[in-house]
């Protein structure tokens, strides 16, 4: 038996990939907000609640668009038998610096709301019905080990795993999400699929 | 014996040697007392020429104990990790455990960490003590745990998470011992920030009454060792999880989908806890959506109090601080009256306790819910 | 009037993100919160500050702010009325 990896996306340098297809491609100079934003057409988004984000749950709502929306996850995983299990190195550090260049004169309680790492597992589960376990991990950095265990763990009794990095800093931003769950029916679908392994996921992440 | 019982047995985990520091003492024992006597937390501080309702640790009070009992020099560390080291240092006096030992974790549980290092100039402290994992990594370098610290940030329910976690670490056998502490502290930030959302009462918080007004922020540190080591009189964490109302990022679902689900999967079919400490923030919403969710679940004739009356919302400390108080009411007879609660104040009327007194139980539930839609539940069970 | 409704509509875009939105595609009399724009308690509290920010009035308490919120032309009569 075992897990398997059905789905990931990436974006990182200035692109945004799914299952290694490019999607999304901004200027090699772009901000990190304008890789967001030049995601977010590609992806024919119409979700105006987008723009009230954070980067961080803008970032994670991106990479677990076409994941989440790809066939085999959307036709058969219940949406309540689904974790969330996400982590970074930051937390939710860029948003408190914006927030706390406004704690002295005019506090932004809409900026203030997006200071906890776990809001785009909110933002995420909103999108798209997700009710199931939640977890959110700092780490130094990317650890496959980590999710690869928590994953492996939670899929004991639950079904399936959205799970990634999503890494936010004054230099750019980093997200990388796959969805793994128990090997699903069909002859036919399992060479598409990823057995869920640390390596496997290193290598989807390096590469 | 049958194999299903034997796994069964294996996968079992109990809290023992805990710690608290809080307002309210720098022991377990201290806190419970104090609770037990009615003292709260609260009083009126200023922050940034602002008066606010908050429960925080008396500042020299802290360096003294720190100072003494660690023979280390307090303006090496933060606040927080004066908190987090006095706390851990206790478990270590009375678990015996081996630092070095591979098998031993150590899980760090908080929402903001060293925030108040973006307010203050400590220029002692590394800029990078901001990250979570650097603090965490202080406190644990500390003390010499061979293994990274396992760091848990997920809003409110971090303290809760943080032990269901271990819990299920544990039964997949990746480790013998694991200590887990919930810490955060009050800073500028988050009053200011709560301020902002208007979720902050101006006197002690009072959940689930009438007149509640919203939430006290409270400053603590709170710590349990949880190993699969039975004792008599120790508590078991029978069953957790949490789950995610997908409703709204700050505001709860009206109906407790996500608690709901949470308690119909720790819950046994039929099973009646002693009584249930519930996250009882004391705001509008949430209170409210926790007599929702126990009432559908049938629950709402179990003690329940809240014990933020007495500490404030504690944040990432809050989940593992009131499992610490869940496991002392248990091994102690005792239930303790939810402190500001005077008159009914939810749709659903719950039996909320008005006085601490002596009571038998063998179980109780306890929940916690936070921002980004998250929810937890765990039932502990005495031994 | 006009001029302040108008440039209410500007600053209501600009603070709460409402990036895809221009100002001619608010009616000034269509209710802000519920159906009409669709805006939540977050937003609620941030027209607060708004109020505060660029107008100097603040609400004293919360539960006021449902009436004046209730639409541009509210909020604008609530601002004209104040500086009288």
């Amino acid at each position: 038996m075992g897990n398997y990896i059905l789905s990931y996306s990436k974006i990182a340098a200035n692109c945004l990939w799914h299952n290694g297809k490019l999607i999304s491609k901004s200027a090699e100079t772009a901000a990190p907000s304008t890789i967001l934003e030049d995601s977010y057409k590609s992806l024919n988004l119409s979700y105006p609640k987008f723009f009230k984000m954070d980067s961080l749950s803008k970032l994670g709502v991106l990479c677990a668009e076409p994941v989440l929306k790809d066939e085999p996850v959307n036709e058969l995983f219940a949406k309540e038998k689904t974790a969330i299990v996400l982590s970074n190195k930051n937390s939710s550090l860029q948003t408190d610096l914006a927030y706390a260049k406004t704690m002295r004169d005019f506090p932004s309680p809409a900026l203030f709301v997006y200071t906890l790492p776990n809001i785009v597992t909110g933002e995420i589960a909103i999108k798209h019905k997700i009710t199931g376990e939640n977890a959110f991990f700092i780490e130094p950095a990317f650890n496959a080990e980590l999710l690869y265990n928590y994953t492996e763990m939670l899929l004991q009794e639950n079904d399936a795993a959205l799970c990634g990095w999503l890494h936010i800093d004054e230099k750019g931003c980093e997200g990388f999400l796959y969805f793994v769950a128990k090997q699903p029916a069909g002859e036919g679908k399992k060479s598409n699929f990823i057995r869920h392994n640390p390596d496997s996921i290193t290598n989807l992440y390096i590469n | 014996m049958e194999t299903k019982t034997l796994v069964a047995l294996l996968n079992k985990a109990f809290l023992h040697t805990s710690n608290i520091i809080s307002p309210l003492g720098f022991t377990t024992l201290e806190n419970f007392n104090s609770v037990c006597e009615g003292k709260i937390g609260m009083k009126n501080h200023t922050f940034n020429n602002a008066s606010y309702c908050t429960s925080v640790v008396d500042t020299d009070l802290l360096d003294n104990n720190f100072s003494i009992q660690t023979k280390s020099n307090p303006k090496e560390f933060t606040r927080l990790e004066k908190m987090c080291i006095l706390s851990v240092q206790d478990i270590m006096r009375h678990s015996g455990i081996d630092v070095k030992d591979k098998r031993t974790l150590f899980i760090f549980s908080t929402t903001k960490g060293n925030i108040d290092l973006l307010e203050n100039n400590q220029s002692n402290i590394p800029a990078d003590r901001i990250y979570l994992h650097e603090t965490a990594q202080v406190i644990s370098t500390y003390f010499g745990f061979v293994n990274k610290p396992l760091v848990v940030s997920n809003a409110c329910i971090s303290g809760l998470l943080a032990i269901i976690i271990a819990k299920r670490l544990l039964a997949d056998n990746q480790y013998d011992y694991i200590i887990v502490t919930g810490a955060d502290v009050v800073s500028n930030f988050t009053l200011s920030g709560f301020n902002s959302l208007s979720a902050l009462s101006s006197s002690v918080c009072k959940p689930f009454d009438k007149n509640r007004k919203g939430i006290n922020l409270g400053e603590a540190v709170a710590s349990v060792l949880i190993s699969k080591e039975q004792k008599d009189n120790c508590v078991e964490i029978v069953s957790g999880c949490s789950a995610n109302d997908a409703n709204h990022i700050s505001g709860p679902s009206r109906t407790g989908e996500g608690l709901y689900k949470c308690l119909q999967k720790v819950l046994p079919v039929g099973f009646i806890p002693g009584f249930i400490n519930a996250h009882g923030t004391a705001t509008e919403f949430n209170d409210e959506m926790e007599a929702i969710a126990f009432s559908r679940a049938g629950l709402q004739d179990i003690f329940t109090n809240s014990l933020k009356g007495y500490y404030g919302h504690t944040l990432g400390a809050a989940g593992v601080l009131e499992s610490i108080f869940c496991a002392e009411s248990l091994k102690q007879n005792k239930i303790i009256a939810s402190a500001g609660f005077e008159e009914q104040g939810t749709s659903v009327e719950l039996n909320i306790i008005k006085k601490t007194e002596n009571k038998k139980s063998t179980s109780c539930l306890k929940t916690a819910s936070g921002f980004g839609g998250c929810n937890a539940a765990v039932l502990y069970k005495l031994n | 009037m006009e001029n302040l409704i108008q440039s209410l509509k500007v600053q209501i875009i600009d603070q709460l993100n409402l990036t895809e939105l221009k100002p001619e595609d608010i009616d000034a009399s269509a209710p802000l919160f519920g159906e009409g724009l669709g805006l939540d308690s977050i937003d609620a509290l941030e027209l607060i500050v708004l109020l505060e920010k660029n107008y100097g009035l603040k609400i004293q308490e919360p539960k006021d702010a449902k009436n004046i919120f209730q639409s541009v032309k509210t909020l604008a009569e609530y601002i004209s009325a104040q500086k009288k």
